[in-house]
């Protein structure tokens, strides 16, 4: 008894220290950005305004493809309380599989113009290599995971194992160098804000990730699967008890996990290219989105993006130019705040 | 109505029967040879102090637990074997100790998805057009168990007692032919236990009420016959003057508690 009350005190405490902290952390960079910023690359924000709104898109477009590939995640672990460590692998696999596509479509191999490329030569290898992200996934689900429901850990080691066996077959597949998805010359573009240019193609990116998050929250909420899907998150045995078939809830819901990842694969490699690597860095981007986000929702990941997508964002601008090198810290201080506010995340509740 | 339901009892008939059900947790047992027959239209209350095996039982008719020996019987078909979520479609449905529901979501869509249930085939998930008379039940449902005006509010906005009866009415929106209650007057106020009381009173008279409760006044004023249970075998089963009466019952269970 004495326990639980010296832990409830310091959860008081921690949860007043949060909301004290938190206001305050955040008022602090607002007031640095906006009209200190000494010795940083950038202005204050109010004597250079343009680079303000640059790096605010910047991070905005940014959150909206963490967006996309968290979302697939958080859904399969919402559901079925798998994490899916291959999920950086599909996203790996769509976006390699997308370009490859591209290539025959344009018709060359090297120095693709935006002007070569149409919105068919775009979104043809975008559905294409989602999908086959999509039933590799449902493959996954069906061959390996069925099996273990319940069994979290061996959930995540069989991914694990998965997902060094898709790179290293990608790596024979596709070579060890970057290759890059061209965007459509649609939406390849300049346009001014402040006096300073800006690529339409990452506005695109986000009216994307836009459009996935609304089809998302249209399905989750109107449908009668999305329906049982949610309250499947809320208890997936009672859902069970009610008699209804939740096996195939669950491979549906994989097959739009994998396809989320597809997608978001095929938008990074035409944002940032695809290369070997990128699999277990995209991997660690979902995770750190869903776990400030909390996992298992689809509000927490839109949050965790923005949240992770600013940061990543402002960090490296306006840090003095000394400290540029360890922007990369402040993504995980941003995880660290949040995990000590708020345990299980921003819209998390515990499992 | 149901075409999914293939036999038809008619009434009297025994709808539950329990052919020396064992069930073991490694060295515990939990059920050590239970016998239980249960008429269609029957009111049976389970009484017994804790750990005497009443959820475990009603887990083994429900088809959440396999029991280690002896079957299960339901309206004439073996279910020994049968997971749970084919029972809905038999008409089971049950209630759990703990309320059980999705707290994310509406009233009216928790107990819709307790038709969807019921009708648990795979096109059940489909969208379609149709399925109007499956709102309507389930605003029927909300209309008998007094939470018609709550149908659009979250399930974790509602109070104790609200939770308890959207739950009842989750099981009673499948027309049951049994329905296994257990515990559902835990944690209710004088007043909603007179409510439950009235709303278990007006169930159809063809459909049989199994019932676990510690509440002496719910499961008296519900139940026709009650069973009691000690160390996970039936000790007594009668009619309440005759459980009232009985004075084993009063040693291994009632003990000091004064029956009223």
């Amino acid at each position: 008894m004495v326990g639980t009350a010296v832990q409830s005190a310091r959860r008081d405490i921690m949860r007043r220290f949060g909301a004290l902290v938190v206001p305050v952390i955040s008022l602090a960079a607002l007031v640095w950005v906006l009209f200190l910023a000494r010795g940083t690359t950038a202005q204050p924000a109010v004597r250079d305004p343009g680079e303000f709104a640059v790096t605010l898109l910047d991070g905005v477009t940014f959150a909206g493809l963490l967006f996309v590939v968290a979302s697939g995640f958080t859904l399969i672990f919402g559901l079925m309380r798998t994490v899916n460590m291959a999920h950086g692998s599909l996203f790996l696999l769509a976006g390699f599989t997308a370009i490859a596509l591209q290539q025959k479509m344009v018709g060359k191999t090297t120095n693709i113009a935006p002007e070569d490329v149409t919105l068919m030569s775009w979104i043809v290898p975008l559905i294409v290599a989602a999908a086959l992200a999509a039933l590799l996934g449902v493959l996954l689900q069906q061959v390996f995971l069925r099996w273990n429901q319940g069994q979290e850990l061996r959930q995540a080691l069989i991914t694990i194992a998965i997902s060094v066996v898709l790179a290293d077959q990608m790596l024979r597949q596709f070579g060890g160098l970057a290759k890059t998805m061209v965007w459509p010359g649609a939406v390849s573009h300049f346009i001014e804000i402040f006096g300073q240019r800006y690529a339409t193609s990452r506005l695109f990116m986000l009216a994307v990730a836009v459009v996935v998050g609304v089809a998302l929250w249209l399905w989750l909420t109107k449908t009668r699967m999305g329906m049982v899907i949610r309250a499947g998150v809320d208890d997936e045995p009672m859902v069970r008890a009610l008699g209804i078939n939740v096996t195939l809830i669950f491979a549906v819901t994989f097959f739009v996990g994998a396809f989320l990842a597809g997608v978001g694969g095929v938008m990074g490699a035409s944002f940032a290219g695809a290369a070997t690597g990128s699999d277990g860095a995209w991997l660690l981007n979902s995770l750190v989105v869903v776990i400030i986000g909390g996992l298992g929702s689809i509000k927490g990941a839109v949050a965790g993006s923005l949240l992770y997508g600013l940061v990543s964002a402002f960090a490296p601008v306006y840090l003095p130019t000394q400290y540029t090198f360890y922007a990369v810290i402040f993504s995980f201080v941003l995880l660290a705040l949040v995990l000590a506010v708020r345990p299980y995340g921003l819209f998390g509740r515990p499992a | 109505m149901r075409p999914d339901t293939t036999t038809g009892a008619t009434s009297g008939d025994p709808v539950v029967e329990l052919r020396s059900v064992v069930v073991a947790f490694g060295g515990l047992l939990a059920l050590g040879g239970v016998d239980l027959d249960v008429a269609q239209g029957e009111r049976l209350a389970i009484l017994g102090p804790n750990g005497a095996g009443k959820t475990t039982l009603f887990n083994v008719v429900a088809g959440d637990l396999v029991p280690t020996e002896g079957s299960v019987v339901l309206k004439g078909v073996d279910c020994t074997h049968l997971p749970s979520r084919h029972r809905p479609r038999l008409g089971v449905g049950r209630t759990y100790q703990k309320a059980r529901s999705f707290p994310g979501l509406a009233v009216g869509d928790n107990l819709y998805l307790a038709v969807v249930g019921r009708h648990g085939r795979q096109r059940a998930l489909l969208p379609r057009s149709g399925d109007h008379s499956w709102r309507d039940r389930a605003a029927a449902a909300a209309e008998s168990v007094w939470l018609y005006d709550r149908l659009d509010t979250r399930v974790a906005d509602l109070s104790h007692g609200q939770k308890r009866q959207l739950e009842i009415g989750m099981a009673i929106v499948t027309e049951p032919d049994v329905l296994l209650l257990d515990e559902p007057a835990s944690g209710l106020s004088r007043g909603e236990r007179e409510r439950l009381t009235g709303l278990l009173d007006e169930l159809a008279a063809d459909s049989t009420l199994l019932l676990i409760e510690h509440d002496m006044d719910v499961a008296f004023k519900v139940a026709r016959r009650i069973v009691v249970m000690s160390d996970g075998k039936i000790v007594a089963s009668g009619t309440p003057e005759e459980i009232q009466a009985n004075a084993l019952v009063h040693e291994i269970y009632l003990g000091s508690e004064a029956l009223t």
